[in-house]
């Protein structure tokens, strides 16, 4: 698909699927735990009550504070441009590694601007962020290198492409899911890794990172991780894909819609049945992924 | 000489005479000497240089052979100007002639202890010699230059000797040339034997017969480039040098072992056996990991640096390493893109790392000390150096859209290539393996350059000095705004430097496509993207700044009152979460000591400690040293002055060599 198609398709869900995503899996974890829970639409309001508010920013704070959520919301965006999260084409034809490393450019722009304020609590959050991504990304990486090395190209349009109906890359597909699922639920901060609804600050990973932010400041960075959750579910749901049999690009499109929807609801229910893990425990947990990522790359290394 | 040599030597002329005209102009000045005269002729000395790098490129490989009183013996000095030492000339040069502007400000912080007679002399031979190794064409010439360039760079280690910690590592550092320059002249000597020609052009061993030779001077070069286990004397030796010197050291002076390495390893090679390939693999992933981990947790700025040094030298060897391993197998695309992922990368390294330790030495001029637990907020007080440190630290960290992800990820295309092209499993599988390590070596630098960054420059003062810090003075701004630059203009301009890449790594045999096709990454789209979201943004943030304008609070405190900077985490707080992770390979323990009448619940004090041990220079190194020590001290006895024991030596060893002897027969 020509990119002057795709680009106004990408922008509009860019604008669309994120805060609608994360108002889905409140409401379903409130269903879960027999509450009715806002609406589905409260995430946009959220983020509308924080661009109407004026900020209020530490007297520490330098240049870094004030401008890193920004950095971080272009480096997101530009990513969600490069990765089909829709089961569409995208319109910059991405490549896994910098796709990985533009992410990882937003996450040092935000731990520096964590580390501004001289707030010990951002600083936690900060350090506890990139000790899980030392796990995270490795894993991630690995997972989508076996893909990658199967399809000999690190292109995604090509290393999603897949061969329908061939047993390897079903077993493959299998594995790298298993392996980016770990990963992004650690990378996003989600449960059992962390409690994106926790208050209290010493067991908080992210929501200590951006403890010192507010008004339009917490706006960009709160869209910036529903744009991040929503390109990462929407990733894993190509990789599940890969496994199915070849559709045209309308109907591959809903199918990449719905999976979202049951990736979220997956994560819904997750998140209200297991209990977050000791911070001490976190590895142990991310090394399954480490694990599959692992066994995916020795299964591309015996049978191609 | 040849006469097409011509258009080559007169830059290169032109530059021994200009960096030897300054040494020699103030050796007869005063003690003090910090004229701008001598960064002036330094900075054209380099320039002359990087012209005759570019010249280089511009004809087919030239012999420049001195006449015969400069010969030694029966082997003449002689320099080959190929593409590839036409690369390193141009690393020597543009680094050397990036940092000239920085030598004066910096000096003057150095100038009232150290002699700058012998410190202007010692650079400017250092940064010759550096230009003259990287052009030797047979092993005799070569082994003169390193020589030079050893002892130069010794001295600048020791230029501030005042301190004993100072003494200390010049001497570390000269003990580590000297087994460099031991192990390369057994290597060649060796291979004179067996070849029976100094030339490095005439060298062709292949097979078991260049395994041993080759070992020995791979050991050679890996000392001075410092690779895992050959590094303990760059963390030590790098700190201490001036940091321009650190610059020029760290950023060029271990890439000129690369250049020889590249030269008689891999294009070309005199030595051929893909055991060296794997070697240099495996060494270059130990190094990658060992230096970040281990950068991870210093507490000098300087020293994290050097450790670092030492994480990208593993890079580039893994580069070097895969290209040999590659080229083994036949004619392939994937052997040009790992030695130009290598080659790249010492491009790159050389330009952030000389910025990170300019930005370095501006911080240790403006605060005072380079201490992590003693700096912090200096973004307010010297943001120009923050702005270009910041920007160097995203380049390290292989950020796109900066050199360093460029280079970066030619090395994982290199990986996946070799992954994909092999068809035996354990290489295909120890491929992506790499791929997962160079990924998690990335996730680390991150770690520790976050850490780098956020403490030096973020949040509040921790120490007097910090808080009085004052920025750089121009000329040390300008250097770094040029090595700045440079990273942009790399990052952005890729696709030119492979071309440069695609003639220097031509002498590798290619099958089917050129290097350029393989860089297929939509940079343009990215960086428009990231322009035009960036600006919109900014737009939008002046806009709504001017409508809600925003209000200074303090620091969220738990209610407990004001925040002072001893409440803001410290480096090592910082890193624990990881450093804990590898406690094997730091050797790192905490510890907690609680004082009061009741300790355990309400404690009057509370003092943690966390330690690390560099197990390498405690456990083999340190007892090696001393067991060398104490056998020296034996030795030592029989050398007590008395006639008896001489005597009574001589007797006992001419009956050894008679009972020898007569069982010979």
């Amino acid at each position: 698909m020509n990119w002057m198609y795709s680009l106004p398709l990408y922008v509009v869900h860019i604008l669309i699927i994120p805060l609608l995503l994360i108002g889905f899996i409140r409401k379903v974890k409130a269903r879960l735990q027999n509450r009715r829970g806002p609406s589905i639409l409260q995430p946009f309001w959220d983020i509308a009550k924080m661009l109407s508010k004026a900020e209020t920013i530490s007297k520490t704070a330098s240049g870094t504070f004030r401008m890193a959520p920004m950095v971080n919301l272009s480096a997101v965006f530009t990513a969600a441009l490069m990765v089909p999260w829709l089961g569409v084409p995208s319109p910059i034809a991405g490549d896994l590694f910098l796709v990985v490393y533009l992410l990882a450019a937003g996450k040092f722009c935000i731990g520096l601007a964590a580390l501004d304020t001289g707030s010990a609590f951002g600083a936690l959050g900060a350090s506890r962020e990139a000790a899980v991504s030392i796990h995270a990304e490795p894993a991630l990486v690995l997972g989508l290198a076996a893909l990658a090395v199967h399809a000999h190209s690190s292109k995604f349009s090509t290393l999603l492409a897949g061969t329908p109906g061939n047993e390897l890359t079903t077993i493959l597909a299998a594995l790298v899911v298993v392996a980016a699922w770990v990963a992004v639920i650690a990378d996003l901060s989600r449960m059992p890794v962390d409690d994106p609804t926790t208050h209290l600050e010493l067991t908080m990973v992210h929501e200590a990172l951006i403890l010192e932010n507010s008004g339009r400041n917490l706006a960009l960075i709160e869209y910036a991780v529903a744009l991040k959750t929503s390109i990462l579910l929407g990733l894993i749901g190509q990789i599940i894909l890969m496994g199915a049999p070849r559709h045209s690009i309308g109907t591959t499109y809903l199918l990449t819609l719905l999976l979202l929807a049951i990736a979220t609801v997956v994560l819904a229910v997750s998140e209200t049945v297991f209990v977050k893990l000791g911070w001490k425990r976190v590895p142990n947990l991310q090394s399954f992924g480490t694990g599959a990522a692992i066994l995916a790359c020795l299964l591309v290394a015996l049978k191609g | 000489m040849f006469p097409s040599s011509a258009s080559i030597t007169i830059p290169l002329t032109l530059a021994a005479f200009l960096w030897m005209a300054a040494p020699l102009a103030a050796l007869f000045s005063a003690r003090d000497t910090n004229s701008r005269r001598w960064s002036v002729l330094f900075f054209l000395g380099a320039l002359c240089v990087l012209l005759a790098g570019i010249d280089c490129f511009g004809h087919p490989p030239v012999r420049i052979v001195l006449p015969a009183p400069l010969g030694l013996g029966p082997c003449r000095f002689a320099f080959r100007c190929d593409p590839l030492s036409g690369w390193f000339l141009g690393v020597i040069g543009g680094v050397s002639a990036m940092i000239a502007p920085y030598l004066r400000g910096y000096c003057a912080h150095i100038r009232a202890r150290v002699d700058m007679r012998l410190f202007w002399c010692a650079l400017s031979g250092l940064a010759m010699s550096m230009a003259l190794v990287v052009l030797a064409a047979n092993a005799l010439t070569f082994l003169v230059v390193w020589e030079l360039m050893s002892l130069t760079s010794f001295l600048l280690v020791a230029t501030d000797h005042e301190p004993r910690a100072n003494r200390r590592a010049a001497l570390i550092y000269l003990a580590a040339t000297r087994f460099s320059t031991a192990f390369l002249a057994v290597g060649f000597l060796w291979t004179h034997a067996l070849t029976g020609s100094w030339e490095f052009g005439a060298w062709r061993l292949a097979g078991p017969a260049a395994l041993v030779p080759g070992l020995f001077v791979l050991a050679g070069l890996f000392i001075k480039a410092g690779v895992f286990p050959f590094h303990l004397w760059l963390p030590i030796a790098h700190p201490s040098a001036p940091s321009p010197v650190s610059a020029l050291m760290s950023g060029v002076m271990v890439k000129v072992a690369i250049a020889v390495l590249v030269r008689l390893f891999v294009i070309d090679p005199a030595f051929t056996n893909s055991a060296f390939g794997i070697l240099i693999v495996v060494l270059g992933a130990i190094s990658a990991l060992w230096g970040v981990l281990f950068a991870l947790v210093q507490h000098d700025l300087k020293r994290l640096l050097a450790y670092h040094t030492v994480e990208n030298i593993g890079l580039i060897l893994m580069g070097a390493g895969i290209a040999i391993l590659a080229g083994s197998h036949g004619p392939s695309l994937v052997a040009q893109i790992a030695l130009a992922a290598a080659l790249f990368h010492v491009l790159n390294h050389a330009l952030f790392k000389s910025l990170l330790f300019l930005g370095a030495g501006s911080v240790d001029v403006g605060a005072g000390t380079r201490d992590l637990d003693r700096l912090g907020g200096l973004a307010k007080s010297m943001p120009w150096t923050f702005g270009f440190f910041t920007l160097g630290a995203a380049s390290i960290c292989a950020l796109p859209p900066f050199n360093g992800f460029a280079s970066e990820w030619l090395l994982y295309q290199s990986f996946l290539g070799s992954a994909c092209g092999s068809t035996a499993p354990i290489h295909r599988f120890g491929a992506l393996l790499l791929i997962g390590l160079l990924c998690l070596v990335g996730a680390l630098a991150v770690a520790c350059f976050t850490k780098a960054v956020g403490v030096v420059f973020q949040g509040m003062p921790r120490s007097v000095g910090a808080q009085k810090a004052h920025e750089a003075t121009s000329g040390m701004i300008v250097s770094q705004a040029a090595l700045a630059a440079s990273c942009v203009i790399l990052g952005l301009s890729a696709p030119a430097v492979l071309g440069i890449l695609q003639v220097i790594t031509a002498p590798l045999p290619v099958a089917g496509a050129n290097l350029l096709a393989a860089w297929n990454l939509p940079f343009g789209a990215l960086v428009t993207s990231l322009v035009i979201t960036l600006l919109a943004g900014r737009v939008w943030l002046r806009h709504s700044q001017s409508r809600l304008p925003e209000r200074e609070f303090i620091t969220w405190e738990c209610g407990f009152g004001a925040l002072g900077p001893r409440a803001q985490v410290a480096a090592t707080s910082f890193v624990q979460p990881i450093a804990s992770m590898f406690c094997v390979v730091l050797q790192y323990a905490q510890s907690l000591e609680s004082v009061g009448e009741n300790a355990r619940l309400f404690p009057d004090e509370l003092t943690a400690h966390a330690t690390t041990e560099p197990v390498l220079e405690t456990r083999v190194y340190g007892p090696a040293a001393r067991w060398l020590v104490q056998i020296g001290d034996q030795i030592l006895k029989f050398q007590a002055g008395s006639i008896h024991l001489y005597l009574l030596t001589m007797v006992v060893t001419l009956l050894i060599l008679l009972a020898i002897g007569g069982s010979m027969k």
